[in-house]
């Protein structure tokens, strides 16, 4: 069991070498369960599954949260290794107007997602916020779940275009859901390019809770 | 805890102990009466290990060289103070390593080499991007995310790069930059005029990260293919906050190449940083093969701005290397023994840097910040092949009878 604090969290400004996504780079890896925790709950259930697992596995926490990070544990429970968890839920009225989406994320975009719920409900809009627990294997259960309601899907993903997480997330989804697809998936990732220093450029490479804002509104009024 | 810091203080005591004891320099008659040459004493300052020649024991500099290397030294020390306030104003963001207390090793290696030599090294850099064709607007501005800065501002602390400079950066994770040093020695090598002393590449890289699997498997090829390298060892006594006893099985790090021969230099000391590298390039750039370089120096600051620096060890220690050890002290009492200046010149010398660093650093917060469209700038190598350039001759392709293989 590897236990991990990294990931590429918004506005760090680290540069190229320190944000690099490890997380995507070991997903072709055969034999490995990868997971990431963005809660001490969650953890806590994760690792004590993984230790208790015969197989490597690799958890992955978000560096930038976790000072920040409280919340309750459930002493004494293992989670399961192939099961995503629901945050958030769109409201039944926002999915019967077609303006619901489902969102994955994972590591630092759980937060940029909680916090630009309300901004998103503003607008209009809901999302069902899916923390992807799992990366490997996916838990394609719980997104068809939520896919058959919104059946519009955004991925806020903190690895590149080429390769990365979302890409894998992507095409899974096209090929086993795609009769609950009413647009393509949007993928909100990194350029491939080395991430830059400056605030001021890296807003634009590495996507964060405005940029979901803005991919739900362009998800539901069809700007693709 | 503090008897470890003691031992290891030691050591580096016994070092420094004899190169300050001999080090009030005793300058030969002749040249006392110009005031414009000295020698200086260098006894002690050298360790070697499978070396059967060694750096001389002292070292003639005139007065122009030495005043040149505490100006460079003393810039390197206000620019890393004002990166310190610029840090805490928030200015500079992202990971921040100082190298004051270090200036003797960049200085003594910049003096010792010439511009051809290349010279790659780790996250803490500034100073050495300062030596290597930079200015302190081009790298503040970097710091500050500019486009004026080294590298456009998409680099920041850890990524500065010249290559005009030969420059090679600035590298943010510990120890990789070793083997693309070796790289660089190969193409030194390759690149190598025949019957000409090579240039030679130097690694610089700390004692936490000495003990990198590469870093060995770049020693083997180094020694394998007789490259031009220099494994250079910045030896500030800790690995961000563990110190050599608790990181290192084997703490003299000029013996860790075994059969490559390696040489232990008073890092403290920019006289014999200059002396020692000036030995080393010769050795290397003659082909002997590549060598170890221990440098013995100390940091002032924790390893980034998020260390304090004071919870692996004590204050006392770092007071203490301040007040016995201080590489600036050093420089300015040497010009002072030698009749190079006197204490109100340097002083003069103190507050003229001082006002240029500041005009620099408001400078370089003029700059404009980054377009965004220069994300992608120099992700891919411009296409290097013009249609009309000259191969260099022991090239066979693309025209064979231009070649010197064809005569």
């Amino acid at each position: 069991t590897i236990i991990g604090a990294g990931g590429t969290a918004p506005n760090q400004a680290l540069g190229a070498e320190h944000s690099q996504p490890l997380h995507a780079y070991v997903m072709g890896i055969p034999g490995l369960k990868i997971c990431t925790a963005a809660s001490p709950d969650a953890a806590y259930g994760i690792t004590k599954s993984m230790i208790r697992d015969n197989g490597p596995c690799f958890l992955f926490c978000p560096v930038k949260m976790m000072k920040e990070s409280k919340g309750k544990v459930d002493l004494d429970k293992c989670m399961p290794l192939n099961k995503a968890a629901l945050l958030h839920e769109a409201s039944q009225s926002a999915v019967d107007s077609g303006n619901a989406v489902t969102v994955l994320t994972y590591l630092h975009g759980v937060k940029e997602a909680q916090l630009s719920i309300d901004e998103i409900k503003a607008e209009g809009f809901d999302i069902d916020l899916i923390e992807l627990r799992t990366l490997k294997p996916l838990d394609m259960e719980t997104i068809s779940k939520s896919l058959a309601r919104t059946n519009k899907l955004c991925i806020l993903d903190e690895s590149t275009k080429s390769g990365g997480v979302g890409a894998t997330i992507s095409a899974a989804v096209s090929e086993e859901l795609f009769d609950l697809l009413d647009a393509p998936v949007k993928r909100l990732c990194m350029d491939d390019a080395p991430v830059p220093y400056a605030s001021s450029m890296e807003e634009a490479v590495v996507k964060r809770g405005a940029d979901l804002v803005q991919g739900v509104f362009d998800i539901c009024t069809k700007k693709w | 805890m503090i008897s470890l810091a003691r031992s290891t203080l030691n050591a580096s005591r016994r070092m420094a102990a004899s190169a300050t004891a001999t080090a009030s320099p005793q300058f030969q008659l002749a040249s006392r009466s110009m005031s414009s040459e000295a020698t200086f004493d260098l006894t002690g300052s050298f360790e070697t290990h499978k070396l059967e020649t060694a750096p001389n024991n002292e070292i003639t500099m005139s007065k122009e060289e030495l005043i040149g290397h505490f100006k460079l030294m003393y810039t390197m020390r206000r620019m890393e103070i004002t990166c310190d306030n610029e840090y805490k104003a928030r200015n500079i963001r992202g990971f921040c390593h100082l190298y004051d207390g270090q200036e003797a090793v960049a200085t003594g290696i910049q003096a010792a080499f010439s511009p051809d030599d290349s010279w790659i090294t780790s996250y803490r850099c500034h100073c050495i991007a300062l030596a290597r064709g930079g200015t302190v607007a081009t790298v503040l501005a970097e710091l500050f995310g500019n486009s004026g800065g080294m590298t456009k501002g998409k680099g920041g602390s850890m990524h500065f790069y010249s290559k005009e400079n030969n420059f090679f950066g600035g590298q943010g994770i510990v120890g990789a930059q070793v083997p693309v040093g070796a790289g660089l020695a190969f193409a030194n090598k390759y690149n190598a005029k025949p019957g000409e002393d090579m240039n030679v590449a130097i690694g610089c890289y700390g004692d936490g990260a000495a003990n990198q699997g590469q870093i060995w498997e770049s020693a083997n090829m180094a020694s394998l293919w007789k490259l031009p390298m220099i494994f250079c060892i910045e030896n500030n006594q800790y690995g961000m906050g563990t110190s050599i006893d608790r990181h290192s099985s084997h703490s003299d790090y000029y013996k860790m190449g075994n059969h490559i021969p390696g040489i232990r230099i008073d890092g403290m000391n920019v006289l014999a940083v200059k002396e020692g590298m000036r030995f080393v390039k010769d050795f290397c750039g003659k082909g002997n093969g590549p060598m170890y370089v221990e440098m013995m120096t100390y940091r002032y600051h924790g390893h980034s701005m998020s260390d304090p620096g004071t919870t692996y060890r004590n204050r006392e220690e770092i007071a203490m290397t301040r007040s016995t050890r201080d590489p600036l002290e050093f420089v300015k009492k040497t010009m002072i023994d030698a009749g190079f200046a006197d204490a109100d010149e340097i002083k003069a010398m103190e507050k003229e840097i001082r006002k240029e660093v500041q005009k620099e650093v408001l400078k370089a917060k003029e700059f404009p910040l980054p377009a965004p469209e220069s994300l992608f700038d120099y992700v891919y190598a411009k296409d290097l092949v013009a249609e009309n350039q000259e191969m260099p001759n022991h090239i066979r392709m693309p025209n064979y009878e231009k070649s010197f293989w064809a005569s």
